[in-house]
């Protein structure tokens, strides 16, 4: 009985707390005097005919990590032949972009690369989680901490991926040979905006990416509102600024013409917001503090971030570019969706559900809506180049992108083939959790695996790279994923 | 999201730029997304200095097409 009024009185106490503003430890830095945030590597390489492969990782918790996990897997257990050597698709994976869940895989990717990949199952995803964060949320250290100093609900989060998985790795720790662009994505509460941790958006910040550990990021992208405090950044275009901040120009020409706020709203928008960031003249908003949530409030899946990397002119990947100018003609998406998608029992009840129930619907039914919406614009995007690649021959102006093919993959739980059946019914009923059981996490990885290895367009792409052993029938791979210029058989 | 196609003519081989941003290069066509920009070429030389670009109808068999001299 003791216990319980004891369980009681810390859940009161924690829901005060959580209503109170806390002034936080800001965990990011201003930019050097002169300084900016550098650019990545060139990520495009010498071969147009080699696959430039771009994957979005959603949340879902260490559901989605491990269905990450086990997609990586598959890019690494594929080669094809290049100049006689052998090449791992996975080595030709050149942007990641995530969200919440996602973002821990992807983060653990861009750190140590596919040699290390598989730590992240030991030093994460076996572990249990969510029993460390229930012990420190009781502990009354915690709750001290929690009332009488700077640290917020998101820190817990954040020491545990420091501790168990990213050891004090920083941004700057990402920029080994071979990297990935890495793009994890959060909400700004102010804006609603999607923010990237990206040199890009911290240039707006006048704040050095670099110096950012990684365990920040992560923890923004998957701060879940409500349960989790949210990561909070200053902003140091509202200070004294020393840095030099470049790339401009794209926000006074969206800003000051007088037709994109017509023609494309929602890059309007972006400048609109990136402006607010950067302090400029006629902010629409304060953004002195950013306030990040989880990523996929508003992207679970990361998508947008995606589809800007892919054709925006100001992508630090500077893939539009390398299309036009004929320097890529092989890009392979590869959208991996963890959602569940558990029966929640409440078309089976003749009983009005409860508040619970309704929460859970009032949270989950408008993220899975946006996603499906970010997922048909991308989809929309790879079928307008895909078209584009194919339709040259006759075009006016020669253009270098004649050829290009674009290789749209999904990976999603009802994906799964009818003998399947099984799997998925397992896979889909994981929680949403920073916990999985040994089955879980098996299950989930090979889902990842299997997913990647029987979509027609990842057949396709090992046909169309001579992967070996080749695909049984060519001819029902090709009309499974195919492409305008087939010849017809 | 759409791609728009322009098509941007100069008696050299320059890049394209578009709003400040490399794109592609003269004198091939080249993808865009929809929306109004400034055009310019690397280096200098030409004229008009700049222009401004409405991309929004276009299609690969009719591209906009913009002459730098």
């Amino acid at each position: 009985m003791h216990r319980v009024i004891g369980l009681w009185l810390l859940a009161v106490l924690a829901l005060a707390l959580a209503a109170c503003d806390t002034v936080p430890d800001y965990p990011n830095r201003p930019l050097a005097t002169g300084a900016a945030n550098p650019p990545p590597a060139d990520l495009i390489g010498a071969d147009p005919g080699a696959p430039l492969i771009l994957i979005a990782f959603s949340g879902g918790g260490s559901r989605a990590a491990a269905l990450g996990l086990g997609v990586l897997n598959e890019l690494g257990a594929q080669s094809y032949r290049a100049t006689g050597q052998p090449v791992a698709l996975i080595d030709r994976v050149k942007v990641v972009s995530s969200v919440s869940g996602g973002s821990v895989v992807a983060a653990w990717f861009g750190l140590v690369g596919p040699a290390r990949l598989d730590e992240l199952k030991t030093d994460f995803l076996e572990r249990d989680n969510m029993k460390t964060l229930e012990w420190e949320a009781k502990d009354p250290l915690t709750l001290a901490r929690l009332s009488l100093s700077s640290y917020t609900r998101i820190d817990a989060l954040r020491d545990l991926l420091d501790r168990e998985l990213f050891h004090g790795a920083r941004f700057a720790d990402l920029r080994r040979p071979g990297a990935p662009l890495l793009v994890m994505n959060a909400t700004d509460m102010e804006s609603g905006e999607v923010f990237a941790f990206t040199p890009q958006r911290f240039d707006d910040l006048c704040s050095d990416l670099d110096q950012l550990p990684l365990s920040v990021a992560v923890a923004a992208s998957a701060a879940f509102p409500v349960a989790l405090s949210p990561m909070s950044l200053r902003n140091f275009s509202y200070e004294d600024c020393k840095g030099a901040i470049p790339g401009g120009g794209w926000i006074s020409a969206e800003l000051t013409l007088p037709l994109p706020r017509y023609i494309n709203l929602e890059e309007y928008k972006r400048a609109r917001y990136a402006n607010a960031l950067r302090n400029g003249k006629d902010a629409y908003r304060n953004e002195h503090y950013l306030h990040l949530l989880d990523g996929g409030l508003v992207d679970n899946q990361g998508v947008q971030s995606l589809t800007e990397v892919l054709v925006s002119p100001r992508s630090p990947a500077r893939i539009l570019e390398a299309i036009n100018s004929g320097r890529t003609r092989r890009i392979v998406v590869i959208a991996v969706n963890a959602r569940a998608d558990a029966d929640n029992g409440v078309g089976g009840n003749p009983a009005v559900p409860g508040l619970l129930k309704v929460v859970n619907t009032v949270i989950g039914a408008p993220i899975d809506s946006t996603t499906a919406r970010s997922n048909a614009s991308l989809q929309n995007l790879v079928d307008t180049l895909k078209a584009a690649g194919a339709s040259t021959v006759r075009a006016p102006g020669q253009p270098l992108f004649a050829g290009l093919r674009v290789y749209n993959i999904s990976v999603d739980f009802d994906q799964f083939l009818p003998e399947q059946h099984q799997l998925q019914i397992a896979v889909k009923n994981i929680g949403t959790s920073w916990s999985l059981s040994p089955t879980q996490l098996q299950e989930a990885i090979e889902a990842g695996r299997i997913l990647l290895r029987q979509h027609p367009c990842f057949q396709r792409l090992l046909l169309d790279l001579n992967v070996q052993p080749a695909p049984a029938e060519p001819a029902i791979v090709r009309n499974s994923c195919p492409f305008k210029d087939d010849k017809i058989s | 999201m759409s791609v728009e196609y322009l098509l941007v003519v100069y008696k050299q081989d320059r890049d394209v730029l578009a709003d400040g941003d490399r794109v592609g290069v003269t004198n091939h066509t080249i993808l865009l997304a929809p929306d109004e920009y400034i055009i310019t070429l690397s280096g200098d030389g030409y004229a008009p200095s700049s222009e401004d670009v409405v991309l929004a109808g276009t299609s690969i068999m009719r591209p906009k097409i913009i002459v730098f001299t």
